[in-house]
């Protein structure tokens, strides 16, 4: 069944269905091994981000190389099979084979003074709380959303029992505004081109400026910093404006690709194993093989699968 | 398919992960190609047919102890660290703020050790 994304903003149904799904996943166990389905994210998320995938017979791997989920191509379409299979199992938990991720288009937001960001409705009692450590607003505020593993120093994923943190408007008084948003898709026309060598934090490209590393943070990585706390680790899918963000990430992909004719991914097939897990037709870096938790692939899904997503979900409008 | 051929069982590594962290205990570290590699960043730019190379090593001592932290440096020499996964420095040392800011409790007792020394 194909689902429409919405602006959480705008659809308060998808709102409220989407606080309630994940507060749902958040005690939805799927084997008695397991963390609860929500955490299982987090893991996967923490996980491929201390994989790095340099490759190659002499690897010289720095933390700007590519990791199996960014700083490098795979970034897009690991993150789309990330939110089809959260959607998949929000859909589950709610009973609800129509419901769609919704988005926040945090460029909209971006277009107020900075002293106003931090306070715009996307962060009120109505959706997502504010500010704090922990926040104690909203819905997922310190008595109704709990953080189990946090990322920390050195790449290890470690044991908490506390509230969400956020820091909104510290370590970046912005958010990306729309004509940054509008640049990124029309960069390079009519030439555009979805990414290019040295493929990771250096190259030109839409991925890599949507990602945000060009003269970052910029975009994806700029919504990161302004939310701060929690949005700001390896963990951060801990806090559910993680998905939001990254719903709107993927529709702005989705808008170039549209607006473009589907340029081609890149790299392509033909190119050398030193890109590993990044390549058209490698296997993306999954989790668990395990169908309960990847009822649609089983772990087992390539980029070259994931550029035309129209039979699973379409956004209600890419006007970016 | 292409595959990683030292691909795990991610379904023992997610039990395994879980396990250890219902234990009280942290998991992970970096993995993969990353594993065990040096506290180095390398650049590597190719200009006018020429293949530059630029190795940086890292020592960074807090309080008179070592840092151990995996740093990259970007070719716009903006400093990259896998703990603040989406952020960019303008140097390491305000990487190592961050760090004293965000971890606090981790300097706190490096300053005791190293008062106590």
């Amino acid at each position: 069944m194909v689902t429409i994304r919405k602006n959480i903003l705008s659809d308060e149904d998808s709102r409220n269905k989407y606080i309630n799904g994940v507060k749902l996943l958040k005690n939805d166990f799927l084997r008695p091994d397991w963390p609860n389905t929500y955490d299982i994210f987090v893991y996967w998320h923490h996980r491929a981000m201390m994989f790095f995938t340099p490759g190659g017979p002499n690897p010289t791997p720095g933390q700007g190389d590519r990791n199996a989920a960014h700083n490098g191509p795979a970034f897009l379409p690991w993150h789309r099979w990330m939110l089809i299979l959260l959607e998949n199992h929000l859909q589950r938990v709610m009973s609800d084979p129509n419901f769609g991720l919704p988005y926040w288009d945090w460029s909209v937001d971006g277009e107020l003074p900075p002293p106003q960001q931090p306070l715009a409705p996307i962060w009120s009692n109505d959706y997502l709380g504010g500010s704090g450590s922990p926040v104690t607003n909203g819905p997922f505020n310190e008595g109704s959303w709990k953080v189990n593993v946090v990322g920390i120093q050195g790449g290890v994923l470690s044991p908490v029992n506390r509230g969400l943190s956020r820091e909104l408007g510290v370590d970046s008084q912005r958010l990306p505004t729309k004509a940054e948003v509008r640049a990124a898709v029309n960069r390079g026309e009519p030439n555009v081109q979805y990414d290019s060598e040295p493929w990771n934090v250096n190259s030109t490209g839409f991925r890599n400026e949507l990602e945000g590393w060009i003269n970052g943070p910029q975009l994806h990585n700029l919504v990161h910093v302004f939310v701060g706390g929690d949005m700001g680790a390896s963990s951060s899918p801990n806090d559910p404006a993680f998905y939001l963000n990254h719903c709107n990430v993927d529709r702005i992909w989705a808008a170039w690709q549209q607006r473009h004719g589907n340029p081609p991914y890149l790299p392509g097939g033909n190119t050398p194993d030193e890109l590993l897990y990044h390549r058209l037709n490698d296997r993306l870096r999954p989790i668990t093989t395990n169908q309960l938790f990847d009822p649609l692939y089983r772990g087992n899904v390539t980029p070259v699968q994931l550029l035309d997503t129209s039979a699973l979900y379409v956004y209600e409008t890419l006007t970016i | 398919l292409s595959e990683h051929p030292t691909h795990e069982n991610d379904n023992d590594a997610l039990s395994e992960m879980y396990m250890k962290i219902k234990m009280g205990q942290p998991v992970g570290g970096h993995t993969g190609e990353h594993q065990g590699h040096s506290l180095e960043s390398v650049r590597k730019v190719t200009y006018k047919s020429h293949q530059i190379v630029v190795k940086t090593l890292y020592e960074i001592h807090v309080d008179g102890k070592p840092l151990v932290e995996h740093i990259d440096v970007g070719n716009n020499g903006s400093v990259h660290s896998h703990t603040f996964p989406n952020y960019s420095f303008p140097s390491t040392i305000d990487f190592v703020k961050k760090l004293i800011d965000k971890y606090p409790d981790s300097f706190q007792s490096r300053e005791h050790n190293h008062i106590g020394t």
